[in-house]
């Protein structure tokens, strides 16, 4: 397991559009996929800063992903080892 | 003393539960009943938002809303009945089932001919026997009806019944929960739109229909018309479901705890909402009311109608230890957060019961297993440990030495049937 990271707690996390469970989001955010997740921790180093990592080393979301961000978010779900990173995208109505 | 498998009191109530000692047969209901009225879907929205119908399998979502997304795909949707009933402590469900199974059979018939289509799974647990043949029996009933009916028999476990580990079942693999990207509603079983709802909702719908809209607000309040059953159950304690027979009940929305409960039940501290819901204090269901908002409002669930009061003397915090312990047990741990941060919750709640004041530690870990899931099983366990921490007389009695549960005796809690 990956201990590089940050490790967050609780009181740490930050506050923001939190990707809900279902549905669209109102900015982009990242969503992790948890059946699927092994902890292996690399997009806490491809995106700090919306990834902390817990103290097991699964991947803390801290709130949407900014247009700064938003080009280290589409590496971070493409460089996955298990796919289980997702980038959910306002829908534009 | 507990309650041998399958035992369950049930009191005749105003509407789900009127007339349960008539004969429940398809052929006597549907004498007494008459056929049901086709209704377009545009009536069911109206009727079911008018009549504010939420789901009752515990999260309360607007009926109406689900109903409207599983219209408005473009595949043929399919109606989903879910009487898994994963919580042990509710027995509620099982009651419909088996005392007045074309009822919710009704509402499901109603919603599937709205949608414009056959097919109704009705999903049953394999660990409530009775449940399983009283559905058997109502479907086989039914079989002129023109529906395609589906009888899926869920694993008895906690997680079973969460919406995403049943479509799983329905598809065919292991009913465990998978992540949703889109809701049931809209992308469901095979990629369908699938209104998939708690028995007791279906019910409600069938009642709502065949009385009426008016004589359906006739009861409960404005804001929250109709009924809601209750399962009124106690704690051994060992930790053990039992005592006497979990009793269900069919109450008006708005009803004060104090007018179905005992003086004893009401004095003693007690758990709303099942192994996934909130304690209240002792004496706390003198002041409150059978109402979701009104629960809401103060920080409470009602979830899917349980409610535990400790009548045996016992404390909640030793309670809460025992029920963590069996809900991390009952993990599908296939999400990480859940299978490693349940085991710490239970192990920092069972140091609380021996004396050790864990409680910022609770709340920290509670934060990290909240929304880290792919079911709501984590975020259910982080909301009981919370709401006992908010207990903080009840707490600091039981730091202090000052209540009567002898600290540490935390046992293992089994599953009831």
């Amino acid at each position: 397991m990956s201990t590089t990271g940050h490790t967050a707690t609780a009181g740490q996390r930050a506050t923001g559009a939190v990707a809900p469970r279902t549905g669209s989001p109102d900015q982009p955010v990242l969503r992790v996929d948890w059946p699927d997740c092994r902890a292996r921790g690399l997009c806490a180093e491809l995106v700090p800063e919306n990834i902390v990592l817990d103290e097991w080393g699964y991947p803390l979301v801290t709130g949407p992903v900014t247009r700064r961000a938003l080009r280290h978010a589409r590496e971070a779900v493409t460089s996955c080892p298990h796919q289980a990173l997702r980038l959910i995208e306002p829908v534009r109505r | 003393m507990t309650t041998p498998p399958g035992e369950l009191l049930v009191s005749p109530g105003p509407l789900l539960l009127a007339g349960i000692g008539e004969d429940q047969s398809y052929a006597a209901h549907h004498a007494r009943e008459g056929a049901l009225p086709q209704l377009s879907v545009e009536d069911l929205l109206a009727l079911t938002s008018s009549a504010a119908v939420r789901g009752r399998g515990g999260a309360a979502f607007p009926f109406a809303t689900k109903l409207s997304a599983a219209a408005d795909g473009v595949r043929r949707p399919v109606v989903v009945v879910n009487a898994a009933e994963g919580e042990p402590a509710s027995a509620k469900d099982s009651v419909l089932l088996r005392t007045v199974p074309h009822r919710v059979l009704d509402g499901a018939v109603l919603a599937a001919r709205a949608l414009g289509t056959r097919e109704i799974h009705v999903v049953t647990s394999e660990d409530r026997p009775e449940t399983e043949e009283a559905v058997t029996k109502a479907v086989h009933e039914r079989r002129g009806e023109g529906i395609r009916w589906r009888h899926q028999h869920a694993e008895g476990r906690f997680v079973s019944g969460q919406a995403r580990a049943v479509i799983e079942l329905m598809s065919g693999r292991v009913g465990l929960p998978v992540t949703a990207w889109k809701p049931e509603a809209m992308d469901g079983y095979k990629g369908r739109p699938t209104l998939l709802s708690n028995a007791e909702t279906f019910a409600h719908l069938g009642v709502l229909v065949r009385r009426g809209p008016g004589a359906y607000a006739a009861h409960g309040t404005a804001e929250e018309p109709g009924t809601t059953l209750l399962t009124i159950a106690t704690v051994l304690p060992d930790g053990q479901l039992g005592g006497a027979a979990p009793h269900v009940i069919e109450v008006e929305h708005g009803t004060p705890f104090a007018a179905v409960l005992s003086s004893p039940q009401l004095d003693a501290p007690a758990l709303l909402g099942g192994y996934h819901g909130t304690w209240v204090g002792p004496g706390s269901l003198r002041e409150l009311t059978v109402s979701h908002c009104a629960l809401r409002d103060r920080g409470l669930t009602i979830g899917a109608g349980v409610v535990l009061p400790l009548t045996d003397g016992s404390c909640p915090v030793a309670r809460t230890a025992e029920l963590a312990a069996y809900l991390a047990d009952e993990s599908a741990g296939r999400c990480g957060p859940c299978r490693l941060g349940l085991p710490t919750l239970a192990d920092e709640l069972a140091a609380l019961a021996s004396g050790a004041d864990r409680r910022h530690r609770i709340a920290e870990v509670a934060g990290l297993v909240e929304r880290r899931g792919a079911c709501a099983h984590p975020d259910g366990t982080a909301r009981l440990a919370r709401s006992l921490i908010a207990l903080e007389g009840v707490v600091e009695a039981h730091l202090d030495g000052a209540c009567r549960c002898g600290r540490g005796q935390v046992r293992q809690l089994r599953r009831s049937a």
